[in-house]
């Protein structure tokens, strides 16, 4: 579905992203975990098209991602790290925003539209001004609109930072309802309980590289938990990275 | 090119800018309150505080010959008359002055100028020029005269009178002294010692008549009202519709630039499918309709602001300002080729900007690229405007602009101004399009 080979970022001083490799298999949530300035962002935003690789290929459902930007972009639904809304427009306008720019008809945008708010359960909010929204309401907004084109392809970075617990619940909640639609979901995060919970397989990255790359299980290894293995991988290095 | 994408965006970015305050309160609190103030206001209060100043009396120190009080008969006509009063200035010396002046049989109507004139002079002999100096450079009084001494004895021996004015050019009240106080001594005198030196030459009435003044210049002003409305308009128009342009639409070009980039929206925008160039074409039709809306609000506002001035301003019937509805239209015409070009060159800096701060430091220089040729071009009639003027951006719209407002449509010129402003316009756009496909500009840290 998702397969990433020999994936590389550079920025004028520093490698942000080293020789990744990894594949995410249809319908599975694969966790991209790693600390601060690991690159995790980097990687996703390659994928999303938003950046181009210093080299490496990016395959999503055999398009070309490098080379047919436009093509992939119809079929993943991205939440970027920055989640900014346009204040000064509702919840509904901005969702039909999104909806033309995907190049929908306007009949299904209405009818998606329909269903993605009563889903989110947004029916109380979705006429008002985004500016008069609080946080938890806002983040429906970014994943309803990351999902307007019912995408097969979900790449998530951090869909939770900055959210209280209720409404990372409900986050959470939405990203296992999209693994039972058979969505295929890359999920890059730090916080090790709520990959547990959700993924299938995992790759730790640190200071641009993947450190260790497999099933939940293989991850964890002989350790008590994935956040006992994320240390034990991934701590020494964080060390020396935090210079950065 | 897919326009449903233009459309959608153009319509988003308007929606939001309508929504905002600061948008809405430069397109319509500026044109409403900027321009009639500058058109009628400060007009009409230079105009007032003219007319205040011409009533009030002008006081002017006289230095040197010493009159006596005692005034010749009208026969010396008001040479010494005017001179006496000059020195003395008492109600006895006025009475016998309008007196004088009844006499030559003038109608009462001049009669009463001419005195209100003589009223509104207060002399005061001061014995030195130092302490009139003194007097003038405390404003106390507005003028000195400087009358030679021996005054009569030069008259007796038909030598040359040398009378010098002292006043300072840049007061209001000093340069209405000077031309009160010349009006005596350069006519009511000279002409009247000219009288007295014919008359003691032996010459009649009607020859000396005819001597002193063989002919009379008419001051005829060709250029009709409209023409003079034109070239006030000509001065002000395009100072004040070239930084509506610039500043018009400014916060929302940055808005939606440099704001995606603040405001954090940018990742989701970019995505989506369209293409950098649709979302730019989008953007910028956006841009440049709000900044049409302030032009047509702002010329609308002037309109009416010159009908009113028409009518403060129809007293002295000196200017007309009329504008026929093609030339606003053209004028709103050649305005939006000048939107294009600056619009086009705001939105590239701004795209390059990554906070609204930088965004704004970048843009306000361009003001003065709309300003240095406006001030250029202030009082530029069409016979000095070369023709390489009119491929110099920004400077060939302001002046055709003004070649139209001066009444002169040159088909070569209009044609050579849209053709350019369009290839600058594309290529600012290019530019833009360029700088917002680069990554690094993108994600500027
Ligand atoms: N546009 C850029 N220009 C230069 N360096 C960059 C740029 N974007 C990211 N970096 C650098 O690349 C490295 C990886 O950053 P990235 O944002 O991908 O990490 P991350 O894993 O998402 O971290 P976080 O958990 O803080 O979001 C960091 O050192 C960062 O400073
Ligand atoms: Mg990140």
């Amino acid at each position: 579905m998702i397969t990433v080979r020999n994936l590389t970022k550079e920025f004028k001083t520093i490698t942000a992203v080293d020789d990744v490799s990894f594949e995410v298999r249809k319908g599975e949530i694969f966790g991209l975990l790693g600390p601060n300035g690991a690159g995790k962002t980097t990687t996703q935003r390659m994928l999303s098209t938003i950046l181009r690789p210093t080299s490496g290929t990016i395959n999503i459902m055999d398009v070309d991602v490098v080379k047919n930007p436009v093509g992939a972009r119809s079929i993943i639904g991205v939440i970027t790290e920055e989640r900014g809304l346009y204040d000064r427009l509702s919840c509904r306008e901005t969702l039909w925003y999104y909806g033309r720019l995907y190049n929908m008809e306007d009949g299904l945008i209405g009818k998606r539209i329909d269903q993605i708010v009563e889903m989110l359960e947004m029916g109380d909010y979705v006429d008002r001004r985004i500016e008069k929204l609080s946080k938890g309401m806002k983040q429906k907004i970014v994943i309803a609109r990351a999902i307007i084109h019912d995408p097969p392809v979900l790449l998530f970075d951090e869909p939770t930072a900055g959210l209280d617990v209720l409404a990372a619940r409900t986050v959470l909640k939405f990203i296992k309802m999209s693994k039972e639609m058979k969505k295929t979901i890359l999920y890059s995060t730090h916080i090790m309980f709520e990959a547990e919970d959700l993924c299938d397989r995992v790759a730790f990255i640190s200071k641009g590289k993947i450190v260790v790359s497999g099933t939940m299980k293989e991850a964890i290894g002989p350790h008590e938990n994935l956040e006992k293995a994320f240390v034990k991988y991934v701590g020494a290095k964080k060390d020396e990275f935090q210079d950065n | 090119m897919n326009f449903r994408i233009i459309k959608t965006v153009f319509k988003k970015e308007v929606i939001e800018t309508f929504r905002d305050k600061r948008t809405m309160i430069i397109m319509l609190v500026l044109p409403v309150i900027l321009m009639p103030s500058m058109i009628i206001g400060i007009p009409a209060l230079t105009l007032q505080r003219e007319v205040e100043i011409s009533e009030l009396p002008s006081k002017i120190a006289v230095v040197g010959y010493n009159a006596t009080s005692d005034i010749p008969d009208i026969a010396t006509g008001l040479r010494i008359s005017s001179l006496h009063y000059f020195l003395n200035s008492s109600d006895e010396n006025l009475e016998n002055l309008t007196a004088q002046i009844r006499e030559l049989n003038e109608s009462e109507e001049d009669i009463e100028d001419i005195i209100d004139f003589f009223e509104n002079l207060h002399f005061y002999h001061v014995d030195t020029l130092d302490d009139a100096m003194e007097l003038f450079d405390d404003g106390q009084v507005h003028a000195i005269v400087e009358i030679p001494f021996d005054l009569l004895d030069l008259e007796d021996r038909n030598e040359i009178v040398n009378i010098t004015v002292y006043f300072d050019n840049t007061k209001t009240r000093s340069r209405f002294a000077y031309t009160r106080v010349n009006l005596i001594v350069s006519d009511l005198y000279t002409r009247s010692r000219q009288q007295e030196v014919l008359q003691e030459r032996g010459l009649s009435q009607s020859e000396i008549e005819y001597v002193i003044m063989p002919s009379f210049t008419y001051p005829e002003d060709t250029s009709t009202p409209e023409e003079r409305g034109g070239f006030i308009l000509a001065m002000l128009l395009p100072m004040i519709l070239g930084i509506y342009i610039v500043t018009g639409s400014m916060y929302h070009t940055i808005d939606t630039t440099a704001g995606e980039k603040e405001r954090h929206t940018l990742e989701a925008l970019l995505v989506t499918p369209p293409s950098k160039t649709e979302l730019v074409m989008g953007k910028f039709l956006s841009i440049l309709l709000v900044t049409m809306l302030i032009i047509i609000v702002a010329m609308l506002s002037l309109v009416i602001s010159l009908h009113y001035s028409s009518e403060i301003f129809g007293g002295i019937g000196a200017v007309s300002f009329s504008m026929s509805l093609p030339v606003i239209i053209f004028l709103i015409v050649i305005f939006f080729v000048l939107a294009v070009l600056v619009n086009a060159v705001e939105m590239a800096i701004c795209f390059f900007a990554k906070s609204f701060k930088e965004a704004e430091n970048y843009i306000t220089p361009i003001i003065f690229m709309v300003l240095i040729p406006a001030i250029f071009l202030q009082g530029l009639s069409p016979e000095d405007m070369t023709l390489s003027m009119f491929f110099v951006p920004i400077l060939n719209v302001l002046t055709v602009f003004q070649e139209v407002l001066l009444g002169v449509v040159d088909p070569l010129h209009i044609g050579i101004v849209i053709g350019t402003s369009t290839l600058y316009a594309i290529l600012a756009s290019i530019i833009a399009i360029r700088i917002f496909n680069r990554e690094e500009v993108l994600f500027r840290t």
